[in-house]
């Protein structure tokens, strides 16, 4: 188990605001195997990441900020997201993510994992820490399916809509696959460049036999309809995990239909 | 809105294309009653709908598997107009099927290119045996999975054309349905004797088609997007004949003809 060691309290260099992370046993240890002997605690921090480099030692060694992470050049391979970030989940007690070629590893666990269920597509590998599964098949179909996604989208996904695909697979990795949920990671993914474009005809029609569809979730059709020209991320950044599976899936029925339609902006 | 006033706006949209397909379409407007009264409001807007989208669908290769065609079907067969229609089918198959006879357990009830779906859901209300569809389009694939699943109707899929069934299917087939939108952009022929080579011997065939009459509100919309199974009731009586259909029951109810066969 993970020991508190001390709290860091720190002014992120792009909103100001003030914040704190806590540096425990585990951090030190990751430091300490690290080549470059530190080790970066991610804050994620609105549309931006904060991240903290931590010494052996547990010495504040910098911070800085950062819009993408993804692709961008970060002196250190691990980042590693306090374990409050894991409330944001309703399955999944850890994670990490291994980026291969984009040299960069995330990871976020409430304690040192001893079990994990792990995924590998390409140079893409992921570990997760679920809290309960249904069928070890299950969950392969869905963490495959997410990585096949990733990779696909590897060069247009950032910090923030990598977190949103593993809320997405947090609310689905109990679930039984179909057919028609196959491209919400690839939206989910990619929600940091789709626009939502709604075709009012389209929409027109929809709402005349919308009451004939009782298993649709109105209230997140109507604030879809609402959305023409919002950024897909921004409809989906505050949303818990199960809130978001309930919107992407209304947004692939529309989609389908051709209600509305994801623009690259 | 009056249906005239929509069968305008198709005119003047198609007016706008440049296919041979819109040119024999606007030759139906003209044959077309404009006075006729269409009072189921889903019917209304549905047709509305397509016809704003005419100038688009135009421009698709296979415009019946376009979203917006997709979107058109869902709310046409959600209508009581069409809910009627397959009911009178299904009332026909009830006189005509299962009061005399009952499909085996072991066998199928499969249907064509389901579209939405209302129609394999109506047979799942009435009979217990395993369903099935045929659809190779992924897209439209989705589209009727997702409501089946809502409905928590378990199907088998068979990902292929109707051309390619009988080389996947996996157990005998008691029932076929021909009786969604999507079939109206297949040959009927190609259909009907597809669906008679699958079915065992006793197995029932049930089909809605398009009425080929001038004065079919539906008929300038479906030619329009490339319908390939418009028919008159003598035609398909000959049709059903030469597959050598027996306890057929063909009947004009709308703007369709449904029948109903045992093989």
């Amino acid at each position: 188990m993970y020991i508190t060691k001390h709290k860091i309290k720190l002014r992120c260099p792009i909103c100001r605001d003030e914040c704190s992370i806590t540096v425990d046993s585990a951090t030190l240890t990751s430091a300490r195997e690290s080549p470059s002997g530190i080790v970066g605690l991610a804050i994620p921090h609105g549309d931006h990441v904060v991240i903290v480099y931590i010494d052996s030692k547990g010495r504040d060694r910098g911070v800085r900020a950062y819009r993408t992470i993804i692709g961008e050049t970060i002196p250190t391979k691990l980042l590693r997201l306090t374990p409050d970030f894991l409330q944001k989940f309703a399955i999944l007690e850890g994670f990490r993510i291994s980026l291969g070629m984009r040299n960069i590893v995330i990871e976020c666990f409430n304690e040192e994992p001893t079990t994990v269920l792990s995924s590998k597509y390409e140079d893409l590998t992921l570990e997760v820490l679920p809290n309960e599964l249904n069928s070890f098949k299950v969950a392969a179909y869905w963490m495959n399916s997410f990585l096949r996604e990733l990779y696909e989208a590897v060069h247009n996904t950032d910090f923030r809509t990598l977190m949103k695909g593993l809320m997405l697979l947090d609310s689905t990795l109990t679930s039984p696959p179909t057919i028609y949920t196959r491209n919400m990671f690839k939206f989910t993914l990619l929600s940091g460049k789709l626009s939502v474009v709604v075709d009012r005809d389209a929409g027109r029609l929809f709402m005349k036999y919308l009451d004939l569809l009782p298993w649709l979730y109105k209230g997140i059709i109507n604030k879809i309809l609402e959305s023409n020209g919002t950024l897909l991320l921004d409809l989906i950044k505050n949303m818990d995990s199960p809130t978001m599976k309930k919107f992407m899936e209304s947004l692939l029925f529309l989609e389908r239909r051709g209600v509305v339609r994801l623009e690259v902006r | 809105m009056r249906f005239e006033d929509i069968i305008e706006l198709l005119r003047s949209n198609l007016e706008r294309v440049y296919s041979p397909r819109a040119k024999i379409a606007m030759k139906c407007i003209e044959e077309i009653e404009r006075s006729r009264d269409i009072s189921d409001p889903l019917v209304v807007e549905s047709l509305y709908y397509l016809a704003k989208k005419i100038p688009v669908l135009s421009l698709y290769k296979e415009p019946w598997r376009s979203k917006e065609f997709r979107l058109f079907m869902e709310c046409f067969t959600l209508s009581d107009y069409y809910r009627k229609i397959l009911n009178n089918l299904v009332e026909m198959a009830i006189k005509g099927i299962f009061r005399r006879a009952k499909i085996p357990h072991d066998r199928i009830v499969l249907e064509f290119y389901p579209g939405s779906g209302v129609g394999i859901e109506v047979v799942s209300r009435i009979l217990t045996n395993k369903l099935a569809i045929v659809e190779f389009h992924r897209r439209d694939l989705e589209f009727v999975m997702e409501r089946l699943a809502y409905q928590n109707i378990d199907v088998i899929v068979y990902e292929v054309d109707h051309m390619s069934i009988g080389d996947v299917l996996s157990y005998p087939v008691g029932m076929v349905l021909i009786v969604s939108p999507l079939t109206w952009f297949y040959s009927l022929s190609e259909l009907v004797d597809r669906a008679c080579s699958i079915l065992e011997r006793g197995g029932y065939i049930l089909g809605i088609s398009l009425l080929d009459n001038a004065n079919n509100i539906l008929k300038p919309f479906m030619v329009a997007l490339g319908v390939r199974s418009l028919s008159t009731l003598k035609e398909l009586e000959i049709l059903l004949a030469s597959k050598h259909l027996s306890r057929m029951n063909i009947k004009e109810v709308g703007e369709f003809i449904l029948y109903t066969g045992v093989k």
